[in-house]
């Protein structure tokens, strides 16, 4: 083989939907239903509620860490607040600046939303539940987030605002810069895996009995474990969260590239935010964290016997453990999330840029040459095989 | 490189004289782009802010400055 034959082998590989269809069609009815549905079902049961959730809990948590009450008077402990700010949203005028360019002040939320909410597509909850099985899923994840950065600048540009216009200018530089390290850290995933397909990355970090036995891939070798980090704080940055909000800095933009949205329009670049941190999250539990796996339990053994009109229902109970495991995980990351947003400080934009031109790139790129050279020494295998606790196959 | 290092696993595994060879070929990539990384790093190009007297001098050589006869 030639690495012109290499080359070309691995640009094959894309997305099949006919491929997807017969892989819902071989799980026994009715859940190829609800395979089949999954896409619908998670971007519109599960992204725009959570998202919602999540300003209710940004508030709760904030109000805790400041030891203040928080959100208390809708519903039973304030649960209901999102959904009373939702409404606001509903029926605040929609206001545009006269001169604005409003066509693409239209747009520019939706594309901010289809960014985020996109990304979910490829993202496996469960064995079976995930919108789309595609073979370039993480390529596929870093390239509709990119989506996000077109919609604040666009957002930004057509307000006719120079505080929005210089808020903009700020994201776009902030989030083209650190997709470079984003990209670096899920390169060596990738690498390491052996594959770009995010449900084949959490089946493999099923320990000790999964194909290959490795453990979840941040423990894979020091290397990734880095690189963790690396991805996690370029993440924090693509998302626009303190420490790295200065596209929406309050004390020098006013409110950066949405100062001019109103009503629902700046509800949707809101809510575009908590999707984007719920969907980079979603990406870090499946691709380094082990996904819907816990350390010596495979949950596909669950066995219970039980129908649901006529079908067995055990898929559906090992997909309920599963999601349950998974969003364990990733609730565990929102709230390292906002426990970073208020207790750091705000950095200066040449420290922002420094911080991922200056540190981040050159650390990611050691790192991914780092698991290369622990790739080639130990032959694929992880730390934990290397130092004989290895399970499952070869 | 995405592509590219997706074969490096299975390379490890069944052909180690390929997996050598995408080794080779990804890092001599890398190793350019650090090249023209740490050639802007030195040349200051990638520094948000310069320096403090630098950005002084400067801005008394612009015409805003002479024209309104500033100090």
């Amino acid at each position: 083989m030639t690495i012109a034959d290499l080359l070309s082998s691995g640009f094959s590989i894309a997305s099949n939907t006919l491929g997807n269809i017969t892989g819902y069609l071989l799980i026994p009815p009715p859940f190829f239903v609800f395979s089949f549905l999954s896409p619908v079902v998670v971007i519109l049961l599960f992204a725009m509620p959570f998202g919602g959730i999540c300003t209710y809990l940004e508030r709760k948590i904030s109000a805790d860490f400041q030891e203040r009450v928080g959100p208390n008077r809708v519903g039973p402990i304030g649960l209901l607040q999102f959904f009373a700010d939702g409404i606001k949203m509903f029926l605040k005028e929609d206001l545009a600046n006269k001169n604005a360019d409003l066509l693409v002040y239209n747009i520019a939320p939706a594309l901010v939303t289809a960014g985020s909410m996109g990304a979910f597509a490829a993202v496996p909850f469960a064995k079976h539940v995930m919108g789309a099985n595609l073979d370039i899923g993480v390529f596929f994840v870093m390239a509709i987030g990119s989506l996000v950065s077109l919609g604040i600048l666009l957002g930004a540009w057509s307000s006719e605002n120079k505080w929005s216009l210089l808020g903009g200018v700020r994201a776009a530089a902030q989030i083209v810069s650190y997709e470079i390290p984003l990209g670096i850290a899920v390169l060596t995933v990738v690498m390491v895996a052996g594959t770009m397909n995010i449900g084949d990355i959490v089946q493999m970090q099923l320990w000790p009995t999964g194909e290959g036995g490795h453990f979840w891939f941040i423990f894979h070798n020091p290397f990734v474990f880095i690189n963790f980090f690396v991805f996690f704080i370029a993440a924090l940055a693509e998302c626009n969260r303190t420490p790295f909000d200065l596209a929406e800095a309050e004390s020098e933009l006013v409110s950066g590239f949405n100062t001019e949205f109103s009503g629902m329009r700046f509800g949707l670049y809101a809510l575009a935010e908590f999707i984007d941190v719920i969907m980079f999250c979603c990406v870090a539990v499946a691709i380094f964290l082990g996904g819907w796996n816990l350390p010596f339990v495979d949950i596909s053994d669950i066995q219970t016997g039980w129908k649901i009109l006529g079908g067995n229902a055990d898929i559906l109970i090992q997909a309920l453990f599963m999601i349950i495991v998974f969003m364990a995980k990733v609730c565990a990351l929102i709230f390292v999330v906002m426990w970073i947003r208020w207790t750091l400080p705000r950095l200066r934009v040449d420290q922002l840029m420094s911080l991922c031109w200056k540190y981040l790139i050159p650390i990611g790129l050691f790192n991914l040459l780092g698991a290369a050279i622990w790739m080639m020494a130990f032959h694929g295998r992880g730390l934990i095989e290397v130092i004989g606790l290895a399970g499952g196959h070869h | 490189m995405f592509p590219v290092l997706r074969l490096f696993r299975g390379a490890i595994e069944t052909n180690m004289a390929m997996a050598w060879q995408i080794f080779t070929v990804s890092f001599v990539f890398i190793g350019i782009l650090l090249l023209g990384l740490i050639y802007e790093l030195k040349k200051g190009d990638i520094d948000w802010i310069k320096d403090g007297f630098e950005r002084a001098d400067a801005f008394k050589e612009t015409e805003h400055y002479k024209s309104r006869n500033i100090g």
